[in-house]
């Protein structure tokens, strides 16, 4: 199956997901959404247990890569800056998702698992990022293990509230709400633990 | 309708708009769930939409917990013992109300009736500890740079947990084992917390003759 027509199809599942729930949602719904035949839709993916599956894979775990690097020399606070704020829009875009993961009943226990083990994994990108700001002498000497716990949940937390407050507002928020909070939290942690370095801060 | 037979109606519905989601959910599966029959659901209340948001507004007062346990417990002398409280009752308090917890993360973007207070933040627990912090500080005890964001840090890593546990792992009580789990971590997220975080101004003395009185005399130095 071309990329294209399976791209449409997972789109226009999620689409179709994410707006009525699991039942409510049928592959002929799903066929009108994206343009694409019924058959075909069947054909590939057989049951729609298996293209919810398949639409939460796509959508959510496979989303969630994040390796930053620590060796560009601009200012501190930028780097930093970006990087949460690039953080930030891959957690709110797996907000919504949240709704359909959070039916315990539906899911299967390896395709959680999964979800838990790329959060973890985008922990960890934080973490390599600020240890590598670190060992550049850019970052106070600390093991910053449990500080990259706490902000995590920081940035969770500011990811569930931007998605929500986006919702159920009008236009624009999210980008603007993105990057005041990344502005925020980068602040934070320049005050708390930047060194000043020749580059200036 | 008997009380009992209402509340019995109401949390059914609770417990499988939680796990399943609302339009998952049936007025014949809460009928089934809580022995009745769906004319007996409809009594309650006449749509499942209305049922709904009954069982929200019931549950709802979950927020307005009270934390009368924790005061006992938090002496502001020591931060660490205190946050070690504070957050072991932030755990149980989620977990006491599991259901209403899911739904409103599952629901909030959804339905109304959810958009509006706690669940994110439990805004007494958020209350509590913006106090608890500014009552440190004003004692002399600590310096917390950025107070509403030091506790958003907190509370949005209780939170996190929360997702965490109930989602992915898929916990529905908080057994010994998992207290004892998050035990373990957060006793190393707070130490992190107090010495990266925060400033202690005056370390924590073993001397129990020094609890600080009221705030008069805010002495220099560390």
């Amino acid at each position: 199956m071309a990329r294209d027509t399976e791209t449409k199809i997972l789109d226009a599942a999620y689409q179709s997901f994410l707006a009525q729930g699991f039942k409510p949602t049928t592959t002929k719904q799903v066929a009108q959404r994206s343009g694409v035949n019924e058959s075909t839709i069947f054909r590939r993916y057989g049951s729609k247990d298996n293209l919810f599956r398949r639409v939460l894979e796509y959508h959510v775990s496979e989303r969630l890569a994040f390796s930053p690097t620590s060796d560009d020399n601009g200012p501190l606070l930028d780097g930093i800056a970006e990087v949460v704020e690039d953080l930030l829009i891959l957690l709110t875009g797996q907000v919504p998702a949240f709704r359909l993961l959070i039916k315990g009943s539906l899911m299967e226990e390896d395709l959680l698992r999964d979800v838990d083990r790329r959060l973890r994994g985008l922990q960890h990108g934080m973490w390599q990022y600020l240890t590598g700001l670190r060992d550049r002498g850019r970052l106070r000497s600390t093991d910053y293990g449990p500080i990259v716990e706490l902000l995590f949940g920081l940035v969770q937390l500011r990811a569930f509230e931007i998605s929500v407050a986006d919702a159920w507002e009008e236009g624009p928020v999210l980008e603007a709400a993105v990057r005041d909070a990344a502005r925020e939290i980068a602040v934070f942690i320049v005050d708390r633990w930047g060194l000043a370095t020749e580059g200036g801060r | 309708m008997s009380l009992d037979t209402r509340s019995r109606i109401l949390n059914e519905a609770l417990i499988l708009f939680s796990e399943r989601g609302f339009h998952e959910s049936s007025v014949a599966d809460i009928a089934t769930a809580a022995d009745v029959s769906e004319a007996a659901v409809f009594r309650v209340m006449g749509s499942k939409r209305e049922l709904f948001r009954e069982v929200v507004s019931a549950a709802s007062t979950w927020e307005q917990v009270d934390l009368g346990d924790l005061m006992l417990r938090v002496f502001m002398v020591d931060i660490r013992t205190d946050l070690k409280a504070f957050i072991h009752e932030c755990f149980k308090i989620y977990f006491d109300n599991i259901h209403i917890v899911r739904m409103s993360i599952a629901g909030r973007m959804q339905f109304e009736e959810l958009r509006d207070g706690g669940v994110f933040q439990i805004p007494p627990l958020r209350a509590y500890l913006e106090y608890y912090l500014g009552e440190m500080e004003a004692r002399g005890l600590v310096e917390v740079p950025n107070r509403p964001l030091c506790v958003d840090v907190l509370m949005g890593s209780v939170f996190s947990d929360v997702l965490h546990t109930t989602v992915t792992a898929k916990h529905e009580m908080f057994s010994e084992s998992l207290s004892a789990q998050l035990g373990e971590l957060w006793g190393v997220r707070i130490d992190a917390f107090v010495d990266e975080f925060i400033r202690v101004v005056k370390p924590a003395s073993s001397d129990p003759s020094t609890t600080p009185g009221p705030r008069s005399l805010k002495v220099g130095g560390n």
